[in-house]
């Protein structure tokens, strides 16, 4: 390997026996293998074995499974969403960005503001806006509300004709005459006639299948306690009692005297809140 | 050694041609022994071996040419020669020329004339009479076949304090070599020594 013109940096060359020293130790090896060949192999068939070859699919494999587990997430929380808002659960600002939003691509959903509105006053927006989806209208509420403002009807009588025509028959108010002896107290007519009365306005005007279960839903919830004697104490009124009058309460007057600040008991909003059109299945 | 096709062999040396990869390890790893086993002795083997993994886990951010690649595989011998060393707290057994020279019979296992050849393994030994620094530099320019600057990376030192190593060296194996005129070789040397700067 030692060549002359390598020479060495001194200002002398090799003598002749350093230069045949050095051709010695820099001698070339037989061909063939050579000492720790073996091993050398070994590490080098380690570092590129099939496993570390396959590491870049593995990483591959492994980058695909987060892309779809993320994908599935957002989905899942997409939907979930979705869903929160349809059903508008979310919270109130959130509820507004995701109506404004699921409207811009055709989906509706109640916003915040329709979710929190008080019962009353979506009740006044029911009765003189369009029916809500699904409710079909029809004429039963004008029909009871026009029976409970007729003049020519009054008492236990009127009363048990409302109460049939809303209840499609299946009231049994004025079917009884046996009183219980509560008569005079519970059965409040102006109270009882009017307050159905307005609700026949001003419910069912708009939509008349919800005024019958309005009114079902008041008795079943006023009748179980004093409503027994309400309804089925009918001839036991005395006349010129304020059912008679009910019919010439002029509608203000009316929202007026039944506005829940009033007189609408707790047994009332409970009624009111059974009755919820969207609370129903 | 010189490898023909040297870049083409360490590119399929990287993709895990085995066959590359030897021609690369057999262009290297005589010189690498020679070096190891005059320096280090009997960690000789070992050393490679390290020196081999070391080289395969590496081999893939390596680039250079065929000097580049015997240069960083010494380097990386070397490193972890010094570092078995330092592990066993033992080091090589360094002798000092003058010793040698001094309780050697005049003539013996040297050959008497130019002619005579020596064989590896007494060149190697007589090298590795030599001071550390003087062998290293010596086997790395003469037997791996390092220029100066290759020998300067590997050893961590400058240019110059390399080719001064490597006259010295040379100039004891001359003094080993003709121990008739041993005196004025041997005030040659300590001149040397006295007068450069490492």
């Amino acid at each position: 390997m030692y060549n002359d013109d390598r020479r060495l940096d001194a200002d002398a060359a090799p003598d002749e026996r350093v230069t045949s020293l050095l051709e010695a130790a820099s001698a070339p090896t037989e061909p063939g293998p050579v000492r720790g060949e073996l091993e050398a192999l070994a590490a080098f068939r380690a570092s590129h074995a099939p496993t570390s070859r396959k590491s870049p699919v593995s990483a591959l494999l492994t980058s695909a499974r987060v892309t779809v587990g993320a994908a599935v997430g957002a989905l899942l929380l997409t939907g979930g969403v979705g869903a929160a808002a349809a059903s508008g659960s979310l919270p109130g600002a959130a509820q507004d960005t995701a109506s404004e939003w699921l409207s811009k691509v055709g989906v509706s959903v109640p916003s915040a503001r329709d979710r929190s509105k008080p019962h009353g006053d979506r009740r006044d927006d029911s009765g003189e806006a369009e029916a809500p989806a699904g409710t079909a209208p029809d004429s039963r509420g004008e029909e009871i509300s026009g029976l409970a403002r007729d003049s020519g009807a009054s008492g236990a009588d009127k009363g048990a004709a409302i109460s049939g025509l809303a209840s499609d028959g299946r009231s049994r108010a004025g079917e009884r005459g046996v009183s219980r002896g509560h008569a005079g107290r519970a059965h409040d007519g102006h109270r009882h006639k009017g307050h159905d009365g307005h609700r026949h306005k001003d419910h069912d005007g708009g939509h008349g299948d919800d005024g019958e279960r309005r009114i079902d839903d008041e008795r079943s919830a006023r009748g179980g306690k004093v409503g027994d004697d309400a309804w089925e104490t009918p001839d036991e009124l005395p006349d010129g009692d304020a059912r008679s009058s009910a019919p010439s309460i002029t509608p203000d007057e009316d929202r007026e005297a039944f506005s829940p600040d009033a007189e609408t008991t707790d047994e009332d909003r409970e009624s009111d809140g059974s009755a919820d059109p969207e609370s129903r299945p | 050694v010189v490898v023909s096709g040297f870049q083409e062999r360490l590119t399929a040396a990287k993709e895990g041609d085995e066959g590359a990869f030897v021609e690369l390890f057999r262009s290297v790893q005589p010189a690498l022994l020679r070096y190891l086993s005059t320096i280090g002795g009997s960690l000789a083997e070992d050393v490679a071996g390290e020196t081999w993994v070391s080289v395969v886990r590496g081999l893939e951010r390596f680039s250079g040419d065929e000097a580049g690649w015997r240069a960083w595989v010494f380097t990386i011998a070397r490193a972890r020669l010094v570092d078995a060393q330092r592990r066993l707290s033992r080091m090589p057994d360094t002798v000092d020329a003058q010793e040698v020279l001094e309780s050697r019979p005049d003539g013996v296992d040297v050959p008497a004339h130019v002619e005579e050849l020596f064989s590896t393994e007494a060149a190697l030994a007589l090298i590795g009479r030599l001071p550390t620094d003087q062998a290293e530099a010596v086997l790395l320019r003469h037997v791996a076949g390092l220029d100066v600057a290759r020998t300067a990376e590997v050893l961590d030192k400058r240019p110059g304090a390399v080719r001064v190593a490597a006259h010295r060296g040379l100039r004891r194996l001359s003094k080993l070599l003709s121990p008739s005129d041993d005196e004025a070789s041997e005030q040659g040397c300590n001149e040397i020594d006295a007068t450069i700067d490492y």
